[in-house]
């Protein structure tokens, strides 16, 4: 499944969220509006890549037992619910991700004063109308 | 044991010829030996061969094709794919993204997507793509511009189309609706390169 790909792509996406500027000593963070722009874009990269893992997991359903015996069964359906909790655990990350983008591109709004921006739904309030293709 | 000495040194043997893996003209049934289709899902009369696809998705769109739908003209090899091998198109700027996955490492065509359905959050049977059965299923994202179809193109060979629109199109466009016309763009490229 590609999980040191997946790490390595994870462990990218953090370390991109935070400058190598020292937090002041008061334990606060400050950021201008390109690193809240930037925040935003990693936390939107990292849930696409939860959202891979979840068209893959969506594969795993369709492990067959090699044989009708009774531990060739009982292993396939751990193996199905192992997948399926596999499933539910990425796509709470995915979720998880895209809530915390929203959370970053709000602040950012409320900052610049403008209407708040859906990052999956950028039609309804983005500056962007619909786009050819994809 | 002498009846077999003897048999061994009257046996000759030759290096034999070399066939492609995984050619869909060598595949009658699935590997455990299912008769193919099953689980309902529908027959297909005129297999397509898509070896050459398999071993290399990324021709699966032409750099026109991909440019007509807003994404870089040549794709990206994705290895990270359980059962298959994929390639990626994704727009960087837009967030518009396309992956078209051969699903090589089960070659039972549409036959398991009818097995384990009651298993997706939704499973439709689609009108027929350039010819062949397809179903668009998986978890239902298509609120959030996410749809999977897959597309029967033999018995024993299916691939998937992944698409996530981009935010701007989302609400704009269904999701499953434009996946099944990406699929159906890929097929004419797989029927032109058979």
């Amino acid at each position: 499944m590609g999980g040191n790909t997946h790490h390595d792509n994870i462990n990218a996406q953090l370390s991109g969220f935070f400058t190598n500027q020292t937090p002041p000593a008061t334990g606060s963070y400050a950021f201008d509006e390109a690193d809240m722009r930037a925040i935003v874009k990693n936390w939107l990269d990292l849930a696409d890549s939860y959202d891979k893992s979840v068209t893959n997991a969506v594969r795993m359903g369709r492990i067959k037992p090699p044989a009708e015996d009774f531990a060739s069964l009982f292993h396939t359906k751990a193996a199905n619910r192992s997948g399926e909790s596999y499933r539910e655990y990425v796509e709470h990350n995915r979720d998880y991700c895209v809530r915390q983008a929203q959370l970053f591109q709000d602040a950012l709004d409320d900052y610049l004063g403008v209407e708040h921006t859906n990052v999956t739904e950028m039609h309804k309030t983005g500056p962007q109308g619909p786009q050819g293709g994809v | 044991m002498l009846g077999l000495a003897v048999v061994s040194a009257c046996t000759t043997t030759s290096d034999g010829d070399p066939l492609p893996a995984n050619s869909s003209a060598t595949r009658p049934s699935s590997d455990n030996g299912e008769e193919l289709p099953f689980a309902g899902a529908p027959k297909v009369n005129d297999p397509l061969d898509t070896s050459r696809y398999e071993q290399d998705p990324c021709r699966s769109l032409t750099a026109d094709q991909a440019k007509g739908l807003n994404l870089p003209s040549t794709g990206k090899i994705d290895n990270d794919v359980s059962l298959g091998i994929g390639c990626e198109w994704q727009n960087s700027t837009t967030r518009g993204y396309v992956e078209i996955v051969f699903i090589v490492d089960d070659p039972r065509g549409l036959s398991p997507e009818y097995e384990n359905k009651k298993d997706f959050e939704f499973f439709d049977v689609l009108s027929d793509i350039e010819g062949y059965p397809a179903v668009a299923r998986g978890n239902d994202d298509r609120d959030t511009g996410r749809c999977t179809v897959v597309v029967g193109v033999a018995d024993d060979m299916a691939f998937e189309t992944i698409l996530r629109l981009s935010p701007a199109n989302v609400g704009n466009i269904e999701p499953c609706e434009k996946a099944a016309e990406v699929a159906g763009l890929a097929v004419q490229t797989m029927k032109e390169g058979a």
